[in-house]
């Protein structure tokens, strides 16, 4: 009894270890999705930098100008990492809005208002 | 009995998985070298094969311990016919082959979870082989050194039993949460290695293993809880830290990995500290190493240590080489790892982190020098000189002191540059608070220098993190038009990670309050008593009623009857024994307590010597209870910032957008 659990424990252990030489990589594709996973979780990482800035700065623990001018450095920095986001959307073909989700599309456009909000202002200044 | 042929499967499983450890070992370092895709699916491939194999010597093993199969050596040693199922289970890791079968399992599962989870994979076959390699060994020393499976012959028709002081539900969860915990900080350990390595740029492996260290912290912190309670309501001494070898042990990588969980933070934002980092987590996996090898080896003695000297060679050999070999390697990448920005300010939060990071790591050094002193001073003098708990208490009270009141300082900080004139408007309602507090405590008469600075740091610390998220709400009323108790639960919620961390220090505060007044104003007295002799203890009087004899499950007993008045009414009865186990030369004590906020009354039967004469050890230690309680908050507010979802994400950071676009070109 012993050596027939052996035995089927060893061939099942040798058929995890073996079959992969056996099916075809998705090696390109796990990249490009990774890729796209890490702008998506560094886009959200700097929006929620923005607004713990602005949270920090109205509970006093930032100076008004330190303030001002670590905004603007982070949504500097939004701008690249959105475009980087959709260079890479636009060169593997995958640019389709529906492939996002809420959270995703909730982030780029608080974003892009921001930005745009900054930009009026300068205008203005 | 007719399962014995399992012995032979769980033998073959684990020198299966040893050799699966060996070749995923050489295939990762193969695949690494030619980035060959299918070779890698292959390692992925072996460490499920791997997970089988302990997994199923570990079924096998609670098979035989449940069905009671004495055959196995193992078995009849640590379980017996009238043992309870439940610590028949819990026998596991009652021994060394058991738990380091335990070990293994848990390891090999982390792995798994590491091999399918599609994370950093630049440097995942490089971190999976360095788990590999930790698999390899614990796989080796249970394949050829230290077998669980080992079968008696004749078999023997009865076992030892279980160790009387295991027999607590507390030392039932105590090892398996100080493993999870050794455990757990092999994976941060082994994609840190994996990015030096590799040189791979960025802190995107503190952000994927952040939940493996925090989850690691979090089981380490409930086994050194688990282990206080235990020793608490089980040796007997009345108290519940020692400073003994093996609770240092799982101490130190307590202390240094609480400094990896802070000094992360620092990288993840301002892009600094990366050696240091590096250091922290390898010199935290090096102290569960080497915490396991004063377990196993013997080499110090402790009241819970299993001493099998073989083994604990193994374990030192395995120490040293992960200590050099990380060493190592940071030396050898030290300009890889230079830092990307410096400190702006001596007063931002990145300071005090740093701050609060040396130290815990002081705390840790210190702890291991007294620790290992024995060692050092028999190398030296030939002599075994034994550092006691006033050591320990001397040089780290005030250490402790300095790192709660920064746990209380750095929260009002901001990231980059803080004004002092904010810090101190931020400063100044705690410090008026934790002032009423200290004038009502020596009125009430609390004067002990160290009990005063002591209350008045935690209190400050306790009121500073109150008043951080009574703004915080207030903020957040102002911003969004909430009202108070909707944003006081969004503030929580939103930022689980933030105000998680904060529900930890108000844990760690309370802890530090209850040991404050259970360490400085105990009460003991060691006194014999006839029947119906009463005994006064603060405004306790106790009343000894006699003993008597009490046979419950495999247990035979000698029980006192206790009647307890306070301030002239009557209480509580309570019952302290000593426990007599088949197979144990020495009874055991069993602690009655009666425990309020306020204090524990603690009784326990010493001897007696006759039926109408006993001895008893009583005290009153103040505010235990406080201990407990701020453990149940560290560990709330560690679940809390730990829950997976929204606002447990890490916390934002500089970011370099300009490589990240050209890493999508």
């Amino acid at each position: 009894m012993a050596i027939v659990i052996d035995i089927l424990l060893l061939a099942l252990c040798g058929f995890l270890v073996i079959y992969p030489f056996f099916i075809k990589s998705t090696d390109e594709t796990k990249r490009t999705a990774s890729l796209k996973e890490k702008l998506l979780r560094d886009k959200e990482a700097i929006f929620k930098t923005l607004s713990e800035i602005e949270f920090d700065y109205h509970m006093g623990k930032i100076a008004r100008e330190d303030y001002e001018e670590l905004k603007s450095r982070y949504v500097k920095e939004a701008s690249l990492v959105i475009k980087a986001y959709n260079e890479l959307l636009k060169d593997k073909k995958q640019s389709n809005l529906e492939d996002k989700t809420q959270v995703e599309r909730d982030i780029e456009k608080e974003i892009e208002e921001e930005l745009k909000r900054l930009r009026n202002k300068k205008r203005r200044g | 009995m007719d399962n014995l042929f399992l012995a032979n499967v769980g033998s073959f499983a684990l020198v299966l998985g040893f050799l699966i450890s060996a070749y995923a070992v050489v295939a990762g370092i193969i695949a690494i070298r030619s980035n060959n895709p299918a070779l890698s699916e292959s390692v992925k491939g072996a460490s499920i094969a791997i997970a089988l194999t302990t997994t199923i010597a570990i079924v096998i093993m609670e098979v035989f311990l449940l069905s009671g199969q004495f055959a196995i050596q193992y078995v009849a040693h640590y379980t017996s016919s009238d043992l309870p199922l439940f610590y028949r289970f819990s026998a596991l890791w009652a021994g060394n082959e058991g738990s380091l079968l335990l070990w293994a399992w848990i390891l090999s599962i982390y792995s798994l979870a590491i091999s399918l989870n599609n994370i950093v994979p630049r440097i995942k076959p490089i971190a999976l082989t360095i788990l590999n390699i930790n698999n390899l060994f614990f796989l080796f020393l249970l394949s050829f050194i230290s077998k669980p499976f080992v079968i008696l012959n004749p078999p023997p028709v009865e076992g030892n039993g279980l160790n009387p002081l295991l027999q607590n539900p507390g030392m039932v969860i105590h090892p398996i949460t100080v493993y999870l915990g050794y455990v757990g900080f092999a994976v941060p350990f082994a994609f840190a290695m994996a990015a030096v390595i590799a040189k791979y740029p960025g802190d995107e492996w503190i952000k994927v293993t952040r939940r493996w260290t925090v989850l690691a912290w979090l089981f380490l912190s409930l086994g050194n809880l688990t282990g206080m309670e235990w020793a608490y309501v089980e040796l007997g001494w009345g108290g519940y830290w020692a400073w003994d070898p093996v609770e240092n042990a799982s101490f130190m990588p307590w202390l240094t990995g609480s400094a990896f969980l802070h000094s992360v933070m620092v990288q993840e934002r301002k892009d600094m500290l990366k050696v240091w980092n590096i250091f922290l987590i390898s010199i935290t996996y090096v102290l569960t190493l080497f915490g396991t090898f004063l377990t196993r080896s013997g080499i110090l003695s402790s009241v819970h240590a299993f001493a099998d000297q073989s083994l604990g060679r193994y374990f030192l050999v395995f120490t040293v080489l992960a200590l050099f070999g990380s060493l190592y390697l940071l030396i050898d990448r030290l300009n890889f790892l230079r830092e990307g920005k410096e400190f702006e300010s001596v007063f931002s939060k990145e300071s005090s982190f740093l701050l609060n990071n040396l130290l815990l790591v002081g705390a840790a050094f210190a702890t291991f020098w007294g620790t290992t002193f024995p060692l050092f001073s028999e190398l030296v003098t030939g002599e075994k000189v034994t550092v006691g708990a006033p050591f320990f208490n001397t040089v780290n009270v005030p250490i402790f002191l300095a790192f709660i009141l920064l746990m209380g300082i750095c929260p009002l900080i901001a990231w980059r540059k803080a004004s002092v004139s904010h810090i101190l408007r931020n400063f100044t309602v705690p410090l008026f608070l934790a002032l009423a507090v200290i004038i009502y405590l020596l009125v009430i008469g609390i004067r002990k220098p160290w009990a005063v600075a002591s209350y008045f740091i935690n209190f400050f610390v306790l009121f500073a993190t109150l008043y951080e998220i009574f703004k915080g709400v207030k903020t957040r009323v102002k911003l969004t038009g909430e009202n108070f108790v909707k944003a006081l639960i969004n503030l929580f919620v939103k930022n689980r990670r933030r105000y998680g961390g904060y529900i930890i220090h108000i844990g760690l505060v309370l802890i530090a309050i209850g040991i404050t007044g259970s360490s400085l104003y105990d009460i003991e007295k060691n006194v014999t008593l006839t029947t119906n002799e009463k005994i006064t203890i603060k405004n306790y009087t106790i009343e000894f009623k006699g003993l008597r004899e009490v046979r419950m499950n495999n247990v035979d007993a000698v029980v006192a009857d206790i009647d307890v008045y306070q301030d002239g009414k009557y209480l509580t009865r309570l019952n302290p024994s000593k426990n007599f186990y088949p197979n144990e030369p020495n009874p055991t004590s069993e602690v009655a307590i009666k425990g309020s906020l306020k204090e524990d009354l603690y009784v326990v039967l010493a001897g007696w010597e006759n039926q109408d004469t006993a001895i008893f050890k009583i005290k009153v230690n103040p505010l235990i209870a406080w201990i407990w309680i701020g453990g149940y908050f560290l560990i709330f507010g560690t679940v809390f910032a730990l829950w997976p979802g929204k606002g447990a994400e890490m916390g934002p950071r500089v970011i370099s957008g300009l490589s990240l676009a050209k890493e999508a070109e």
